[in-house]
């Protein structure tokens, strides 16, 4: 990844708001200056999420999407979209419990590549993280690691340094914004600029800034302050549920005002 | 019974949480270990324990029941006479006492059966601390009296419409605010289940339950009953029991017996039972037995008692149940409103739906049992806030 480039990355619920829209979602965002996708696994008890990631979790996990069907959709059409470049390079987001189910090595076994680049799991830190690194680091993934408001010099130091044991060095460090959980806010913390500075000063991993941005407008700040990316995703997940039938058309339009920057 | 690993009993506990909130939980171990062997705060904690709890409670010798049986010699323990109800209270203040140390000027709690939110609430006003209060609205509506309590003593109530409207869910939310308000808030776990070190502090507190039943005997118990949800009521009272080095010493005596809610049937996919039904997995920052599918998505859990009515338990229970420390079984919904009336009629205790599952065990057990042996059921709350669900099920269950 070139240091210069801004990153855009949408996260999507998988299977929301139908199955049927998923592959076309993920070839829109790509299509429109997405760099990377999150995907993410629907689940009954989503802890780091607000309401609007919470509704659509609910309404995938009604619609039939499981891990399992994820997988196996993304697999079966691997060759086509790699090759072609139609879809971008792919995160998993899901939270732990499916993936003990799916089994963790059998999932890094099975994520299609080169089209996952990598796996976050919100609700597995650093610390319990550490004994499964070598399991990314054997399939070839990264696991996103987050970065809190909140989170101590020391511990920033040790998740750098987990990200460098890491294929892409980690990909990149997912820095949340807020405390908080997922969810469009209008406002954007005064100390994140000094939290981007201070992951800064032990790395030049790549900073990509999530959780409350909803806005070209709120990108482009969050990119002067230093950050190399941005992370949206309750506000793809607002759009796709208000339009019926245009869904398309509107996130075509949403995903290029981010490109823009 | 802790292994190596930091947080860990065997394979299970552990901090499955959003970074967020990994500094306030390691803020809270510190202050924990400190406070714990502080003589100060343990001043406090003996004061509130004796002059406003009203600790010690009771050992009852439950003679008419024990005559009805005609077998074992059966205790009661009387945490139904703490203040406020239950047991809970017991760690609601040791909780609210660390909160006060850290600095921390909000509080908010989760509640099922809305014990330990009345618990929280009644230690928030003794301590001048703000307190909202996350419940089900399934369970605002079967516990009314407790959401009027919680509201009497200061606290704001706030009904969660998510998922279950149970207790599961009002946890998630309790957990979704914690990471919002990190920095002014601290959370105070009912029960010994989520994120390291919260089973520990919560069984630590709870202990005084098992510690003081020690003084209380003359010679070891045959058993110890306790019903198990999440399961502090029952880690409160074995606590002595199986934290000790030599843990082979103590398999045969006192045998320990969780009872979990079997809701209307094991078979009916309608019960709590997640340590006799259940498979490891991760809820609410803990790996521990969960009713799970096999998508790894939680199951709704159900019970006539709210305070059972939640799909984990707590991890320490998930490594007693493997290493066969304690023995895990469970009663329906009907049997516990039996052992309800039972111990109403023959002993004038009205006890909780959920205790009144560890009274239904009885049935099964004390058959079993000789004369001169001695069971001991902790009474881990009394039975008031269940008249309106007491009422609704009719009056079929009171021939027990």
């Amino acid at each position: 990844m070139t240091k210069s480039k801004k990153l855009f990355i949408p996260y999507i619920t998988a299977g929301f708001p139908s199955k049927k829209l998923f592959l076309p979602i993920l070839k829109t965002l790509s299509e429109n200056g997405a760099d990377f996708i999150e995907v993410g696994v629907p689940h009954s008890d989503p802890l780091a999420d607000g309401p609007t990631i919470q509704m659509s979790s609910k309404a995938a996990l009604e619609n039939g999407v499981s891990l399992k069907w994820i997988v196996q959709t993304l697999r079966s059409v691997q060759t086509l979209y790699t090759t072609s470049q139609q879809i971008k390079p792919l995160i998993l987001f899901t939270y732990l419990n499916p993936v003990l189910n799916y089994g963790l090595e059998k999932l890094l076994k099975d994520l299609p590549k080169p089209l996952f680049y990598g796996v976050l799991i919100p609700d597995l830190p650093l610390e319990e993280a550490e004994k499964y690194l070598p399991l990314f680091k054997k399939y070839k993934l990264n696991l996103i690691l987050l970065i809190a408001p909140n989170t101590n010099k020391n511990k920033v130091s040790k998740i750098v340094k987990a990200c460098h044991g890491m294929p892409h060095n980690g990909g990149f460090i997912y820095l949340v914004s807020v405390t908080g959980t997922t969810g469009v806010r209008k406002k954007l913390s005064s100390s994140l600029k000094s939290k981007i500075k201070e992951i800064k000063s032990f790395s030049d991993i790549p900073i990509a800034v999530g959780f409350g941005i909803s806005n070209a407008t709120q990108a482009k700040e969050v990119l002067k302050m230093g950050a190399d990316g941005v992370v949206v995703g309750s506000a793809i997940i607002k759009l796709l549920e208000s339009s019926n039938g245009n869904s398309m058309g509107k996130l075509k339009s949403f995903a290029k005002s981010f490109k823009s920057n | 019974m802790k292994t190596k690993q930091k947080g860990y009993f065997g394979k299970f506990g552990g901090m499955f949480v959003p970074e967020t909130i990994i500094p306030a939980l390691e803020e809270l171990e510190t202050a924990f270990n400190k406070y714990k062997k502080d003589k100060a705060f343990n001043a406090e904690l003996n004061d509130l324990h004796k002059n406003y709890t009203g600790r010690p409670t009771p050992l009852y010798f439950a003679k008419r029941l024990t005559e009805h049986f005609g077998k074992a010699k059966i205790y009661l323990k009387r945490e139904d006479l703490c203040h406020t109800g239950a047991h809970k209270i017991n760690n609601c203040i040791g909780q609210a006492l660390l909160a006060k140390r850290l600095g921390k000027k909000r509080i908010i709690a989760e509640t099922g059966a809305g014990q330990h939110g009345v618990a929280t609430a009644t230690v928030c006003a003794l301590l001048d601390l703000e307190c909202e209060i996350y419940m089900g609205k399934t369970d605002v509506k079967r516990q009314s009296l407790n959401v009027f309590r919680m509201e009497l003593l200061g606290a704001k109530v706030i009904p969660v419409e998510s998922g279950s409207q149970t207790l599961k869910d009002a946890t998630s939310e309790a957990i979704r605010d914690w990471i919002t308000n990190i920095k002014n808030t601290h959370y105070i776990i009912g029960s010994v289940v989520g994120p390291s070190p919260y089973p520990t502090i919560v069984s630590y507190f709870q202990s005084v339950i098992g510690n003081e039943l020690k003084k209380q005997v003359k010679k070891t118990p045959d058993y110890i009953v306790a019903c198990v949800g999440g399961g502090s009521n029952a880690m409160g009272i074995f606590y002595p029991y199986v934290h000790k080095k030599t843990v082979g010493a103590y398999r045969n005596k006192p045998i320990l017996i969780g009872v979990e809610a079997a809701g209307e049937s094991l078979n009916s996919n309608k019960h709590a039972a997640s340590l006799t039904l259940g498979r490891p997995g991760v809820l609410h920052g803990s790996y521990s037995y969960l009713l799970q599918d096999n998508d790894g998505q939680i199951i709704e859990a159900h019970s006539i008692s709210a305070g059972l009515d939640y799909p984990g338990v707590g991890p320490q229970h998930s490594y007693l149940k493997d290493s066969k420390l304690v023995s895990y079984h469970s009663v329906t919904d009907e049997e516990a409103l039996k052992g309800f009336h039972m111990l109403a009629r023959l002993e004038g205790i009205i006890p909780a739906l959920e205790s009144s599952h560890a009274i239904a065990y009885l049935n099964y057990l004390i058959p079993k049992t000789k004369k001169n042996e001695v069971v001991v059921v902790n009474l881990s709350g009394r039975g008031d806030k269940d008249i309106n669900t007491i009422i609704s099920a009719g009056k079929s269950t009171l021939h027990f």
